[in-house]
This record gives C-alpha cells, sequence and structure tokens, in this order.
C-alpha cells in the first residue's frame, strides 16, 4: 500500500529532515510512526500527503509514485488517504454534518449518498445525533472523532494520523485508537504519528522509529 | 474490499453532469448567502465598484445625449440665401414666392435690403459711415427653413447644392461651422471616455481582487482543510469566482441605476432650460443595451479579478 524507497528530504537552507528512509506497509497493516520532535515525523507524513515533495527516492502509494505527480492530480491520490490531525483541522463556522461530509462534497456525490454515508461515518464514531451540533460545543475528543468520521467518510484505503491523541486524557486515547483497529479489521491500512510509547507499547503493533531523519528501528 | 475502493472512486473520475451542475448552484447561493452574513462590508465593496463605474458610463450617457442635442439643432437650422446685388425687389419677392412651393422648403422670408441697412444703421452704431456709401451694399436675403423631414447633413447639403445652381443666388450659406466643432469636441470626448473606462476598469479589478484576497485570509484555514481532504483547484476557486461575479454583477447594476438617477435629477432643470430656446428636447437615459453591456463589463471585471488572486495564491501553496 505505502512503500518509501531510499527516500531523503532536504529542505531549502540545508537541514536533512529525512535521509534514505526504506519501509513498506502492506495492504490492510497497522503501524506507529514514533521519533522526538524534530525526528521527522511530519516531515514523512507530508511527503505522504503530497504537501511537500522528496528530494530523492521514491513514495509509493497504492503503486504510485507520488512524489512524481503531477500537481493536476495532487487531489485524487489525497482522496486515497484519510487524514487526522492533533489539532483537528475542523472547520468551526459549519456544523459537525457539513464538516463530515466536506470530502463527499468534495467528490461530487449527490445529496442522498451523502447523507446515507455521513450518517454511517457519524454512528461508527458515536457521534450519531449530533449532526447539526457546531464542533466548538462538543469536547475534545469528540471533535476527534468528527475528524476521525470526516477521515472514513469516503472510506480511502488508508488512513493516517498525525498525533490523534496529543491532547487527549489516556482513557479517551484509548477508545479513539480502539476505533483505529476497528477500521484496521476490515481493512483498511492505518498508519499512526505518536510519542505516547506506553500507549504504543501497550498495543503491540508494528513500530517505526525516527532519528534524526533515520529510521532506527522498524520491527512489529 | 477492493470493489468497494473503485465505487468510490467512481464519481470523482466520471464526469457526472447533474452533481456538477448542483456543486455549482449550490455555491452559486452560497456565495451569496455569505454575504448575507456581512453585508455590510458586501456592499461597501458593491458601492465603490458602482461609483466607479458610474463616472465613465455616465460621461458616455452625457456625450450621448450631446450627440442628440446637437443633431436637433441640425433640424432648425436655416439656410440664407443671398441674392445678386442687381436683383430687383420685384424679382426678389417672386423668387420668395417660388421657394415657398417649393416642397423641401417649410418657410421661406425674405429680408428686403433696405430694410436691413435701415436696421443696420440703427443698431450698429455705424449710421455715419453708412450715410456715406453712394447705394446699398447690402443684397436681398431670402431666408429658407427646410422641412423638418430633412434632418441630416447629406439631405440638407444636397438642397444647397441646388439653390447654388439658381442664377439669382450669390451664396448659400448654412453655418454648420460650429456643428462641425460641436462633433468634433464630442469625438474627442468619447476618446477621452474610453481611456477613463480602461483606467477605471482596472480600478475595478483592483477593487475587486484586493477584496478577494483579505476574503482569502480570512478563509486560509477553510482553504488548508478542504485542501488537505482533496479538493481540486477548481473546487477551492469556484466560490471566489462567485464572490467575484456577484461583486461586479451588483456592481455594474447599481452604477447604471446612480446614472440613471442622475439623469433623471438633471432631466427637469435641463427641459426648462430648453423650453426656453422652443426646443422640446429632453435628456434621455442608458439605453437597455448600453446598460446591459455594463453590467457584462463589470461581471468579467469581478471574475477576473478573483481568478488573478486566487490563483496567485493557490500557485503559491502548490509545490
Amino acid at each position: 500500500m505505502l512503500q518509501f524507497i531510499n527516500v531523503s528530504k532536504r529542505y531549502p537552507g540545508g537541514s536533512d529532515a529525512l535521509k534514505n528512509v526504506n519501509f513498506e506497509l502492506k495492504k490492510g497493516e497497522m503501524a506507529f510512526l514514533t521519533g522526538h520532535s524534530g525526528a521527522g515525523k511530519s516531515t514523512l507524513l507530508k511527503l505522504i500527503a503530497i504537501l511537500e515533495r522528496s528530494t530523492q527516492g521514491q513514495v509509493m502509494l497504492d503503486n504510485q509514485n507520488i512524489g512524481r505527480i503531477s500537481q493536476r492530480n495532487v487531489p485524487y491520490a489525497r482522496r486515497k488517504i484519510g487524514m487526522i490531525f492533533q489539532d483537528h483541522r475542523l472547520l468551526h463556522d459549519h456544523t459537525v454534518f457539513d464538516n463530515v461530509a466536506l470530502p463527499l462534497i468534495i467528490a461530487g456525490l449527490d445529496r442522498h449518498e451523502v447523507q446515507r454515508r455521513v450518517r454511517a461515518a457519524l454512528d461508527k464514531v458515536g457521534l450519531l445525533g449530533k449532526e447539526q451540533r457546531y464542533p466548538i460545543t462538543l469536547s475534545g475528543g469528540e471533535q476527534q472523532r468528527i475528524g476521525i468520521a470526516r477521515a472514513v467518510v469516503n472510506r480511502p484505503p488508508m488512513i493516517l494520523a498525525d498525533e490523534p491523541t496529543g491532547n487527549l486524557d489516556p482513557a479517551l486515547s484509548e477508545e479513539i485508537m480502539q476505533l483505529f483497529e476497528q477500521f484496521n479489521q476490515v481493512g483498511v491500512t492505518v498508519l499512526i504519528a505518536s510519542h505516547d510509547i506506553s500507549l504504543i507499547e501497550r498495543m503491540g503493533y508494528r513500530t517505526l522509529q525516527l532519528s534524526q531523519g533515520e529510521m532506527v528501528s522498524n520491527h512489529g | 474490499m477492493a470493489s468497494r475502493r473503485q465505487n468510490v472512486q467512481r464519481p470523482a473520475s466520471l464526469f457526472n453532469l447533474r452533481a456538477y451542475l448542483l456543486i455549482h448552484l449550490h455555491t452559486f447561493f452560497s456565495s451569496l448567502g455569505r454575504f448575507s452574513r456581512a453585508p455590510f462590508n458586501f456592499m461597501m465593496t458593491v458601492s465603490v465598484i458602482a461609483i466607479t463605474l458610474s463616472l465613465p458610463s455616465g460621461l458616455l450617457v452625457s456625450i450621448n445625449n450631446l450627440q442628440s442635442l446637437s443633431g436637433q439643432i441640425d433640424l432648425n437650422n436655416n439656410i440664407s440665401l443671398f441674392l445678386n446685388q442687381t436683383v430687383s425687389l420685384e424679382h426678389a419677392t417672386k423668387l420668395t414666392g417660388s421657394l415657398n412651393t417649393d416642397e423641401q422648403v417649410a418657410q421661406a422670408v425674405l429680408i428686403n435690403k433696405q430694410e436691413a441697412l435701415e436696421e443696420f444703421r440703427q443698431y450698429s452704431g455705424f449710421g455715419s459711415a453708412i450715410s456715406t456709401l453712394g447705394s446699398n451694399p447690402l443684397p436681398h436675403v431670402i431666408q429658407i427653413t427646410p422641412i423638418a423631414s430633412l434632418n441630416n447633413r447629406a439631405a440638407l447639403e444636397l438642397l444647397v447644392n441646388e439653390l447654388k445652381q439658381q442664377p439669382d443666388i450669390q451664396l448659400v450659406q448654412m453655418d454648420m461651422g460650429w456643428l462641425d466643432r460641436l462633433n468634433g469636441i464630442l469625438n474627442i470626448a468619447q476618446r477621452g471616455v474610453s481611456i477613463i473606462t480602461i483606467l477605471l476598469g482596472f480600478a475595478v479589478l483592483l477593487i475587486v481582487s484586493n477584496t478577494i484576497r483579505l476574503e482569502l485570509q480570512n478563509r486560509r484555514d477553510e482553504i488548508d482543510i478542504t485542501r488537505l481532504v482533496g479538493a481540486t483547484r477548481a473546487f477551492i476557486m469556484r466560490p471566489f469566482i462567485y464572490s467575484g461575479f456577484w461583486y461586479g454583477f451588483l456592481g455594474g447594476i447599481f452604477a447604471c441605476i446612480l446614472v440613471n438617477l442622475s439623469v433623471w435629477l438633471i432631466d427637469g432643470p435641463t427641459s426648462s432650460l430648453s423650453t426656453l430656446y422652443n426646443s422640446a428636447f429632453s435628456l434621455a437615459f442608458m439605453p437597455l443595451t448600453h446598460a446591459i453591456l455594463w453590467v457584462l463589463f463589470s461581471i468579467s471585471l469581478g471574475i477576473i479579478g478573483s481568478w488573478i488572486v486566487v490563483s496567485r495564491y493557490l500557485s503559491e501553496l502548490e509545490n
């Protein structure tokens, strides 16, 4: 599903954010990405989201070298990834429903299909009945669930989460992680960047560890 | 799972006209809805555009009115026939009579050279100088008013040439020189309006660009988020292009309203002035075709202005 082949990223100014990174995530696999801040985690995620392009090497998503696709095709490649952020990145002047529906509206689905899928996604994250609320009126954990519902609503083959539990207490973090496990169980590839070592160890999935731009450990 | 995934892809890759139109319709009205949440800012921009565009369109209406006014003066233009010195009063009277029967002539009036001299002596102040002249230097003059249907220059000039053929007539004078000069001035004014239109068109472009730029900054997060969940460039640009459309559309319409309101306000005094000149002249409003063209012009400025800013902004974000 996702493959990094000799990937390096150097930002203008000379600092090497990633050095010769190699790894592969198989279809339906779930893994954690760890490392101290500055280790290159966010750069790696940005390469997958095509927010940055690699200086060297190939980033393959679904057998496509996304580091080299044209700007015109970037949006379509992004639709294969459901992205979840630490700060949720919700539209605060839109309802929960509108937030979750956004990827579907972008894809041009008709109204009934949008309604059906948004309800299904909200049901999965346990927010059914709160469609017409505004994100700001919900708790941090609930806001993160809106973000997750938005990420999975168009059923992407891969989920990418950047510190999804960063602002949540352990109990809520556990619930969020269980959600990711559920998606993984139906075949979705999941990559979660986190520095919550205890949680990662408890869950016992494969862990990719970055340090100063290099992949120092890559085991399950 | 694999087949389900393909289902997800389909609507995006297949050109679904109905969904496409629905998106457009949705954006069209939601952009209007956004304005209703900040009506003051919106109306301020629309007013600036309207006032800016009302200047060139108002000038154009003024020029059109002056042109039609000069056309009306054409109609009332008299032709003076200066007869040969040798023509007698009797003959001149006969000639006037025959001219009065001419179907191109509404009225012919003879100005007797004796009377003209008396009048000249009385009013000019050259009385004693004229007394020293042995004979009357003035010829008989016949003043002709052409019929109303002779309302263009070419027809009038044809009549003038016809009259020139007559042996008793020495000089035919139709004083249109000042009309030519007026038309010359109007041509210059028209050129000036074209230049002003171009300059103020740029001004409108900049006004829209600047407004959209502020809107872009306010909605930076929204743009980032929609980009992250896979929005195409067109999807992100669309609402801003529609904003530009609304600015241009309403700005253009208000400009036309402003101009016609001004015409209406000036029309009263103009009519009373023209009655003093025995003329039924009244100001014409902006023709509908002009109004439509101005609104279309304004709409295209709005769309182009927003398009430039948004595509520049998105290009900066892309890598």
